[in-house]
């Protein structure tokens, strides 16, 4: 009795030593999974498709009658906001006849550079992140698309994020607010050229700075991907929420809210990464 | 409960997680029927299978949706042992037992979620955000749990929960 307790207990030290090797070596996104996890993928990600269909449609269905308030809040907020933009983009196109300005104004309301749109994928979104840890799901392409690691992922709202892990027929994405790598971003305004960094901060929003410490960036700034490192330029990040100015290190601080609603993801544009390589030559 | 029926609910059970469950988010956090699932089994069935079943779960998790392969089974596989080492004290015929399981394990979830973060240095949560968020889903769980462990229960065992 002794003797199988023991062995148990064996058994059971040597797993968990072996889980926190693999955690460990696994840890950061490979650039190529396994077999198993690929036939695996391979296996569930139509299954996971059907049941995503009839969970998108049950949403649709229930949606606006468990959320008929807010929908109705967020109609007005999105009326006001539509004719504020309006009245901006009559404003900005009779005061700005340059070309390079209204190439500007399309980066901030198409987001994406029309050489780029060519080259982006349409995928849609198979599963979701059963925990409530991460904003992470998988997406019905992967290899056999050209998506691989670092494929850039965007939605209607703006930047979503980029793809994790790749394989022949699935692809697995971690969100910007999941993400601590580097987004090289700038203020969407034709009077403030102003460029910083920003990555994935504490409970969903993201934090980074700008390099001009004489920077003028207020609440509510649009922030956009300014082209530099892993994304092209245009791509709507988030708002401003607070601005800090550091002035030991002479920076200028700032927290974003993304736009994008990570738990409300059904279908997304990827752009594989030699492309945006490509374009950006 | 034949291994090949467990496998196969298993896999429906998070199948529905992972696409359907999504539906029922309340304040951004959804019930974790994995967890519920691994509790469940570890108080009903007697042959560990809640064992496999957290390894399973974790296996999927990790592959699907998560940073790293092993975090999950790792959680999992701790919860499930911890549970079954104290099995004897929380009687399974008892609801207050599920209910207090499914409680204890959802905050013990997200407290090692938060310290293998920590130990990669990879935290994008607050402690104060996992805390929230932790004791929301143990609320949801508790509530699932509440309402479907004496069906199961009965089921299983054939006989009436106290």
């Amino acid at each position: 009795m002794n003797n199988t307790s023991k062995t148990q207990k064996i058994i059971i030290t040597i797993s968990i030593f072996l889980l926190v090797l693999i955690t460990a070596l696994t840890y950061g996104g490979r650039e190529r999974i396994t077999q198993f996890e690929s036939v695996l993928g391979k296996v569930l990600t139509p299954v996971q498709k059907s049941f995503n269909a009839i969970a998108g449609f049950a949403d649709s269905i229930f949606s606006p009658i468990f959320n008929i308030w807010e929908n109705q809040k967020l109609i007005m907020e999105l009326e006001n906001e539509n004719q504020v933009l309006r009245n901006k983009l009559v404003d900005e196109t009779l005061i700005a006849n340059e070309y390079g300005e209204l190439k500007m104004l399309q980066n901030v309301f198409d987001f994406v550079d029309y050489e780029y749109s060519e080259n982006l994928i349409e995928a849609r979104v198979v599963s979701k992140d059963p925990g409530n840890w991460f904003n992470m799901f998988s997406l019905d392409i992967g290899e056999n698309k050209g998506i691989t690691k670092n494929a850039v992922v965007l939605n209607g709202d703006g930047l979503v994020g980029t793809v994790y892990e790749s394989n022949s027929e699935w692809s697995k994405v971690i969100s910007i607010i999941d993400n601590k790598s580097s987004i090289g971003m700038k203020i969407a305004s034709k009077d403030r050229d102003y460029e910083g960094i920003i990555n994935g901060g504490i409970d969903g929003e993201l934090k980074g700075y700008l390099f001009d410490p004489k920077a003028k960036v207020y609440k509510d700034d649009l922030i956009i991907t300014s082209g530099k490192g892993l994304y092209p330029e245009g791509i709507i990040i988030g708002k401003v929420m607070t601005v800090e100015i550091d002035s030991n290190q002479l920076l200028i601080n700032i927290s974003v809210k993304p736009m994008v609603d990570f738990r409300k993801i059904n279908r997304v544009l990827v752009l594989p990464p030699d492309k945006i390589e490509e374009e950006g030559e | 409960m034949k291994k090949r029926y467990l496998f196969i609910l298993a896999l429906l059970i998070f199948l529905l997680q992972t696409t359907f469950f999504q539906l029922f988010r309340i304040m951004g956090v959804v019930p974790n029927l994995l967890l519920i699932s691994i509790v469940i089994s570890v108080l009903i069935l007697d042959n560990r299978e809640g064992i496999y079943l957290a390894v399973f779960f974790g296996l999927l998790q990790d592959i699907f949706a998560s940073k790293a392969i092993g975090i999950s089974i790792l959680i999992y596989l701790i919860i499930s042992l911890v549970l079954y080492s104290i099995k004897e004290v929380f009687l399974s015929d008892y609801k207050l037992s599920a209910i207090l399981s499914v409680f204890i394990s959802t905050i013990s979830y997200h407290l090692l979620y938060y310290s293998i973060s920590i130990l990669l240095r990879d935290t994008t949560r607050s402690f104060h955000y996992i805390v929230e968020i932790g004791f929301l889903e143990a609320m949801y769980n508790t509530v699932v749990i509440y309402v479907f462990y004496g069906f199961v229960f009965n089921h299983i065992k054939g006989y009436e929960i106290r």
